[in-house]
């Protein structure tokens, strides 16, 4: 960039701090200069440097500063000398000196150290005493500085490269005691001028004439009209805001809920503690089946029993399983057991909810969905999560029939998965007869079965008062919302991580 | 779904042909609602999705459904058995343990390593999956040739009987094998509740088995050098026992095997199995052509149904059929138009969407719940998810409560983590914060979705309200910010409510309020008690409020 570009688009910052730079000025050093707090120098420097007016290098500087002790040493002075003076006039056992020259036991030894090992006192012991008499030497000592002393006067911190040899002296001894002295490794950001750079922090910077920020007292005095506006370099990367934003899984939810809703679909919704009897009897499920076993369903601890629906659903249920009832079925043949019937059970998946609509009154044409929580005790893994969401629902209406059944589930991998590529497999559901599964191309992970359906088993539809044909449907949502977010691992899709939340990308379906 | 491993080779032998794998992967595979996994040299590992369909759990069940379906063969498949002199005698003690049993003679039997593959893994699916884990249907395989007939099915006692297991040298009582062998540990529970045990046992009293847990070591061990079989299912119900029989004859069968019966005499009579005789049933054709949306006629149902192992004939509109008698799972005409469809083919249809005029909507709590959010994002709320399952310490001792609420707690919880269901969104909420204290603050969260409370009015003893709950973390939050985004929830939605004064474990004294709205308390608010925040290791101030939004909308 020109320098008379430059010049003219300059942040207040960069103006602040312009005239102060020099050749080899550190941050720090500007900071002071300037009157810029480190943080805006900061800033000014990299949008400068961005500009190409200087660059910023790092250095790494070990300084020498002062420690807890060393700081009261500079003005009480170091033990030995106090040790010294008290007894500059008199010997005196060690108890009173400390008394006197303020020494702590913990200085006591290297005191004592220091000034036998410079022939500055002689030690007697007197009556269970110490008693520390002052030589001539020791008056020598007392009358001169010693290099310590003369290193501790330095103006602190200083830079470790730029000790002389007695100060090097001094520093190893002192660097040995305790908490007088510290190295400090110090990063330092120090400037380099370009070309430019030079030629403009000699330039004077125009601070009145350029507006940067446009004020209420500005329009209202009419004065923005003599100024120009500063330029802002439009490029560059602003703080990033964190508001208002939806779970991507919840959002994603909804959207499937919208979808449905558009398909002409009613919402169902059933409690998530959920009597056996709907999770598994009015699906025509045996009270044997395993499905129904300890390690395939969750049980409560209390209460263990709920309320059964009106007697004449029991009795229909009952004698379906028994005998197949009114249905032209032979039944599973064994005798029901209503206790087990009235066991309380999280929801296992989300078809209980069905039987509870077929049983009241629905519209028949009718079309209903629920989209729930569902548990099972399954390890968590990257496959199974804590709990999982189950799409399902059904389709009734005189005279529907299993063609019908695939174009349900080709509208909804039309629908829901924007795909057109789809395969109908056989399979098997406890309650539907006959069963289908849909699987959907996948642009690059191959077929995948998203969907499954079936024609509620007459057993299953009568007891509850329902004569015609019944489409049952459910969907993977979980595995199908993976996909669309993007997520490898199933327990992400409640992930906890508020980085992550506050990064995500919307989906739109 | 049951997996099975099975030999390729062995696939293509049993069906007489061989099938590219394409076109088994593709085509083939789905006659028997199969899904091929994996491939590992010869060995195929398939999926096969019907769990009340044993027949189909064997090399022997595919191939002998592939067999018609290519027209090499057709119709109910053949078994002949010929009349066995052989019986086994019940006892009458039985009737109470273990009552039923089902037996078959099988000779000239050409034992090869893929054979015993293919027996154990049949036997053993079998047992586990459609036997309800040996409850229903256990089954034993034995050396016709090492036993004395007749065979005695006998109540004994089991601190006295003795004999040595399958794979150990040393005899033990029937009881300490319940202990020490590692079978008797996985099946002790269907033997433990009875005083005695039931044991099979031949004429020079050699014992056969401990039904349903192990076949002894003597008799009950199958090698190459093994000629002749006996084959028993015991348990509670004929149609499991005989079922589980006829699977496992069938495939012997389809070997080419000799079968003989055997005659099981029980207290009140004799049975004679195996009973291969087929079941009989009626369908409409108007029926079949109704429920798939086709136009066929009676000659190609006919076809079907036949390339789908049964006999058909059609006559009068009605097809009468015959199928074999090991499908305990046709129940109702439902399932037999099933298999109509599976042999026409599922991918031939023509799907059609059905054309019905409905009006779809939300729940009407779904569509609240999400206005209320709207509201709640307009703060500048970040949306969090939790699950409804966490547990108690979160909910109690975390949120410093002196009293436990009733909570619904999971018996059989498979972690800690999760065994309990969530009463309140606020300590999943705070927990999410504790997770995010390296994250960037300002923090405010909010929540909508289910809880779970006790209510003895609910035929499931329980309701599930939805709640909404905010949170807020930071340098400088407290009761102001938590009833300020209290009252811009409150107020634009547009309801009168009141603030009262609560004291509340979890919050500061003094802080916290409980929110009314017709007479109704329908929510709390106020500033978290540090000694939850140290509890959840939080060391910035959190204002909260919960909303119960199913009440809310009713009050509205």
């Amino acid at each position: 960039m020109e320098a008379g570009e430059i010049l003219a688009n300059l942040h207040p910052l960069e103006k602040k701090a312009l005239p102060n730079l020099a050749d080899g000025i550190t941050l720090s050093e500007l900071a002071v200069k300037s009157g810029l707090q480190e943080v805006e120098a900061m800033r000014a420097l990299q949008w400068l440097s961005n500009k190409g007016v200087l660059e910023i290098k790092d250095e790494t500087t070990n300084l020498i500063a002062l420690d807890e002790n060393g700081k009261r040493y500079v003005k009480e002075g170091l033990p030995e000398r106090r040790f010294l003076s008290a007894i500059k006039e008199k010997e005196l056992p060690v108890e009173e000196i400390m008394k006197k020259g303020h020494i702590e036991r913990e200085e006591l030894n290297i005191a004592l150290g220091t000034l036998k090992g410079k022939a500055a006192i002689m030690v007697m012991k007197k009556d269970n005493s110490l008693i520390i008499k002052i030589t001539d030497n020791g008056k020598k000592l007392l009358e001169k500085e010693s290099l310590e002393e003369q290193f501790l006067r330095n103006n602190f911190p200083i830079d470790a490269i730029r000790l002389k040899d007695e100060e090097k002296f001094a520093f190893e001894q002192l660097i040995r005691r305790k908490n007088i002295i510290k190295k400090q490794e110090i990063k330092t950001k120090r400037v380099k001028l370009t070309e430019v750079g030079k030629k403009l922090s000699k330039t004077k910077v125009e601070t009145e004439d350029s507006i940067d920020r446009l004020t209420p007292q500005m329009l209202k005095s009419g004065s923005w009209k003599k100024k120009t506006f500063r330029k802002y370099d439009v490029g560059i990367n602003v703080p990033a805001l964190n508001a208002g934003k939806r779970h991507p899984y919840s959002d994603f939810l909804h959207q499937i809920r919208e979808k449905l809703s558009e398909l002409g679909f009613v919402e169902m919704t059933g409690p998530i503690i959920e009597l056996e009897f709907w999770n598994f009897d009015a699906l025509f499920q045996p009270q044997n089946h395993p499905a129904r076993s300890w390690s395939d369903t969750y049980t409560i601890r209390e209460p263990k029993y709920g309320k059964l629906p009106e007697k004449k659903i029991v009795d229909a249920v009952k004698g379906a399983h028994e005998q197949g009832g009114n249905t032209g079925s032979k039944g599973w043949r064994y005798e029901w057991n209503p206790k087990i019937a009235m066991q309380l059970m999280p929801r296992a998946h989300d078809t209980a909810i069905s039987p509870r609509y077929l049983a009241r009154e629905i519209d028949i044409p009718g079309k209903y969905y629920s989209l729930v929580r569902c548990y099972r005790p399954d390890v968590i893994d990257a496959t199974h999560g804590v709990e999982f969401n189950q799409l399902g629902g059904f389709v009734v209406g005189e005279g529907l029939n299993f063609r019908h059944l695939l174009g349900i589930l080709k509208e909804f991998a039309i629908e829901v998965t924007n795909v057109n590529d789809v395969k109908f497999l056989p399979v098997y559901y406890p309650f539907t007869e006959p069963s289908c599964q849909i699987s959907v191309k996948h642009p690059t992970k191959g077929w995948m079965e998203i969907a499954g359906a079936g024609v509620f088993r007459p057993e299953m539809t009568e007891p509850l008062g329902i004569k015609e044909p019944v489409i049952a449907w459910g969907f993977g949502i979980d595995r199908l919302a993976m996909t669309k977010l993007g997520i490898e691992d199933i327990r992400d899709l409640f992930s906890q991580d508020i980085d992550y939340l506050r990064k995500s990308k919307e989906y739109i379906r | 779904m049951t997996t099975i491993e099975i030999s390729y080779k062995d696939l293509c032998e049993l069906t007489g042909k061989k099938i590219p794998i394409k076109e088994l992967e593709e085509e083939a595979i789905l006659y028997v609602k199969g899904e091929l996994q994996g491939i590992e040299g010869d060995t195929l590992k398939i999926e096969i999705a019907d769990t009340n369909r044993p027949d189909l759990w064997s090399s022997e069940g595919i191939a002998r459904e592939l067999r018609a379906q290519y027209g090499l063969d057709s119709g109910v498949p053949k078994a002949d058995v010929k009349k066995g002199n052989y019986s086994v005698h019940v006892d009458p003690q039985l009737m109470k343990i273990r009552p039923m049993i089902s037996c078959a003679v099988i000779k000239d039997v050409k034992v090869t390593n893929e054979f015993i593959i293919q027996i154990v893994q049949l036997q053993e699916k079998v047992a586990e999956g459609f036997g309800r884990k040996r409850k229903e249907a256990a089954i034993g395989v034995y050396d016709f040739d090492k036993i004395t007939w007749p065979v005695r099915y006998i109540a004994a006692d089991p601190d006295k009987e003795k004999f040595v297991p399958l794979e150990f040298t040393e005899k033990m009582t029937l009881r300490q094998i319940l202990s020490r062998h590692p079978k008797g540990r996985d099946y002790a529970c269907l033997l433990e509740p009875y005083q005695k045990f039931p044991l099979l046992i031949d004429s020079a009293n050699e014992v056969l088995s401990m039904p349903p847990v192990i076949n002894s070591n003597h008799t009950g061990k199958i090698t190459e050098k093994t000629k002749n079989l006996f084959v028993e299912v015991t348990g509670y119900d004929w149609n499991y026992t005989n079922t589980a029989l006829l699977v496992m004859v069938q495939a012997l069968a389809d070997r080419g095997f000799k079968v003989e019966s055997v005659i099981n005499v029980f207290p009140d009579g004799k049975k004679i199995t195996p009973d291969f005789s087929p079941k009989k049933a009626e369908v409409d054709l108007y029926y079949v052509n109704k429920r798939l949306g086709l136009e066929l006629t009676g000659a190609e149902v006919v076809r079907l149904l036949k390339r789908a192992r049964y006999n058909a004939a059609f006559g009068d509109g009605k097809i009468k059929v015959e199928y074999p008698a090991y499908r305990q799972d046709i129940l109702h005409k439902a399932d037999i138009t099933e298999d109509i469809a599976i042999s026409y083919g599922y991918n031939k249809f023509i799907p059609e969407t059905p054309k019905l005029a409905t009006i779809g909507y939300m729940q009407h709590i779904e569509r609240f719940a999400r206005k209320a959010s709207e509201i709640m994002l307009g703060l500048g709320g970040q949306e969090v998810m939790n699950y409804t399952l966490t547990n108690e310490e979160i909910l109690v001792k975390n949120m410093c409560l002196s009293k436990k609420p009733r909570l619904i707690e999971i018996e059989n919880f498979v972690s800690k983590n999760w065994n309990c269901f969530r009463n309140s969104l606020l300590p999943e909420m705070i927990e999410f914060l504790s997770k995010n204290k390296n994250k960037e603050y300002p923090q405010q969260i909010f929540e909508t979705g289910q809880v779970v409370l006790y209510d003895e009015t609910k035929d499931t003893m329980t309701r599930n309200p939805v709640m909404l709950g905010w949170a807020m973390i930071a340098g400088k939050v407290g009761y102001t910010e938590a009833r300020q985004a209290l009252d811009y929830l409150l107020k634009n939605i547009g309801v009168e409510y009141k603030i009262f004064a609560v004291e509340n474990d979890s919050f500061i004294s003094g802080r916290a309020g409980k929110v009314v709205v017709k007479g109704n308390e329908i929510g709390v608010l106020g500033e978290i008690n540090p000694v939850v925040l140290e509890e959840f290791g939080l060391e910035m101030p959190v204002g909260i409020f919960e909303i119960n939004l199913s009440e809310l909308m009713e009050a509205k």
